[in-house]
């Protein structure tokens, strides 16, 4: 209540409260206090510091106008820098810097800094305020007829009541279900790996031992954008990598007479199995194929399994052959599901 | 070459040989066992060489180690793909050819000698592009960034709080 309200109060050092603490310490002067000298130093530091503001703002006109935008900057050891883009940010930072630093300086030295005393106040309006508002809502309310005419009211309620509804139908947007798309990929018995980007169909020759190549399914630049172009490129594009068929200690599948690899050129999906970034950090000494995003290592030498980081499973290994004019082709589609886990899979 | 130490990487060190020497070493080591050759001239002219193929090859082939402005990045143990800002034309070739280290070998039949003049033309563009941005730190991406802005970027402001806050004499 207002009545019980005081105002802020200065307050002497080492003055006690009424409940017995001591509530400040004393009160030390500062040099600009007592000192006009010093006073009058303070100003022009602070005065200076607003003019080289004003400085730099006059040269970020002059900069945006005067340097042309492919004006590069040399910096050593920080590389070559667009000049404008350099000045100009250089400029009107220090612009706003030296504006905040003369009004730090100014505040500290020159403005009082008597410590004062802030008391709480009630943060309810008066008893009569409150009174006349309850009274000119509820003359509203009388005017309106809200109590009296019931249909109104009825239609109003009921038309608030359906308008939440067009935000609960949209959530069908979410939709629809993947279906079974996250278990296919275009990769179908007899499919040929082609280079990623030319296009050129693989024979295992072009590959040497140590070599690797990012593939893709032959029929993948003729999907169109509406048939889901993007989503098939983020399931199909594969990795081929030729291994000593000494150093290969395991594979995910094959027989002796229909073996996965073809002498040593094995092919494995380029899609981690963590959360789907695209893979091909090869260290071909130690066969380790990396995920740049979370570090998850694969051993490409033994079925693609994880030896390092968060990836839970194998890379999937997809089975090779030759084709009738000696290019590699898919000798089946992958066996296990591409990319990250999801909640069908398991 | 001679290697300065055994470990996870070679790092580039002063030439110790001249090129007469070397010459006569590549000589030596190529009459022990086939091997590609040095990289002509006409083989590493990339001047007409389609910077925008290049590009493409670079992202799908190079990037996942070196960076997509070949600025390189770490691999496993303490193993590091190399900044190839500085690479000449013949390095970056004779790399694709023969794979150094942990880098895979990229065949001509696979990045022909024309893709191969692509992504040293990309190259070469990427080391002629200005930073917009100001200063890179490498562009080594977000980790080595957030570092930065956490440590030096934070300190400062520390640094201005303290100074705000401090009291006057």
């Amino acid at each position: 209540m207002s009545e019980h309200n005081t105002s802020d109060v200065g307050v002497e050092g080492g003055t006690v409260e009424p409940n017995g603490d001591v509530a400040l310490p004393d009160h030390h002067p500062r040099r600009t206090d007592f000192d006009p000298r010093a006073a009058k130093r303070a100003e022009r530091q602070v005065t200076f510091l607003f003019g080289l503001s004003a400085l730099f703002t006059v040269l970020f006109v002059v900069a945006y106008v005067q340097i042309p935008t492919d004006a590069v900057l040399p910096i050593p050891f920080a590389g070559t820098w667009s000049a404008s883009n350099a000045a100009l940010g250089v400029t009107f930072g220090l612009a706003a810097f030296f504006i905040g630093a003369g009004v730090m300086q100014w505040a500290k030295k020159l403005m009082s800094d008597k410590e004062v005393v802030a008391m709480r106040h009630s943060l309810a309006s008066p008893q009569e305020s409150r009174e006349e508002a309850i009274s000119e809502f509820m003359d509203g309310v009388d005017d309106s007829g809200f109590a009296t005419r019931r249909v109104l009211r009825r239609s109003l309620l009921g038309a608030m009541a359906l308008f939440p509804i067009p935000l609960i139908v949209i959530l069908r947007d979410l939709g629809p279900l993947p279906g079974d798309s996250l278990f296919i990929t275009n990769w179908v018995p007899g499919m040929r790996v082609v280079l990623d980007v030319t296009g050129a169909p693989i024979r295992p020759s072009d590959i040497p031992v140590g070599g690797i190549v990012s593939a893709m399914p032959a029929n993948l630049p003729e999907i169109q954008h509406r048939d889901g172009n993007l989503n098939a490129r983020a399931k199909d594009v594969v990795l081929l990598v030729r291994i000593n068929p000494d150093e290969i200690r395991s594979q995910q599948g094959g027989t002796p007479e229909e073996p996965w690899d073809y002498e040593g050129v094995l092919c494995f999906s380029k899609i981690c199995t963590h959360v789907g970034c695209p893979i091909a950090l090869y260290e071909q000494r130690t066969h380790h194929l990396l995920c740049p995003c979370h570090q998850s290592t694969f051993d490409l030498a033994d079925s693609g399994n994880v030896v390092f980081g968060p990836a839970a499973r194998e890379l999937p290994q997809l089975p090779i052959r030759l084709d009738a004019e000696g290019y590699i082709v898919a000798r089946d589609s992958f066996q296990q599901p591409v990319g990250p886990s999801f909640w069908e899979r398991g | 070459m001679p290697l300065a130490a055994p470990g996870a990487q070679a790092p580039q060190k002063p030439v110790i040989y001249n090129d007469v020497e070397i010459a006569a070493l590549a000589a030596f080591v190529a009459s022990l066992g086939p091997g590609p050759q040095i990289p002509t001239d006409e083989e590493i002219n990339y001047q007409d060489a389609d910077l925008a193929q290049g590009g493409e090859l670079f992202r799908t082939n190079c990037s996942q180690c070196h960076n997509f402005t070949g600025e390189g990045g770490a691999l496993s143990n303490g193993a590091y793909a190399p900044n190839l800002m500085n690479a000449t034309p013949r390095q970056i070739y004779e790399a694709m050819l023969t794979g150094p280290e942990n880098m895979p070998v990229f065949s001509n039949e696979t990045l022909t000698p024309e893709n191969k003049r692509a992504i040293i033309k990309y190259i070469q563009h990427m080391d002629e592009q200005p930073d917009y941005g100001g200063w890179g730190i490498g562009s080594l991406g977000p980790v080595t960034e957030g570092l930065f802005i956490w440590v030096v970027g934070i300190g400062l402001m520390i640094g201005a709080a303290v100074w705000i806050g401090a009291r006057v004499r």
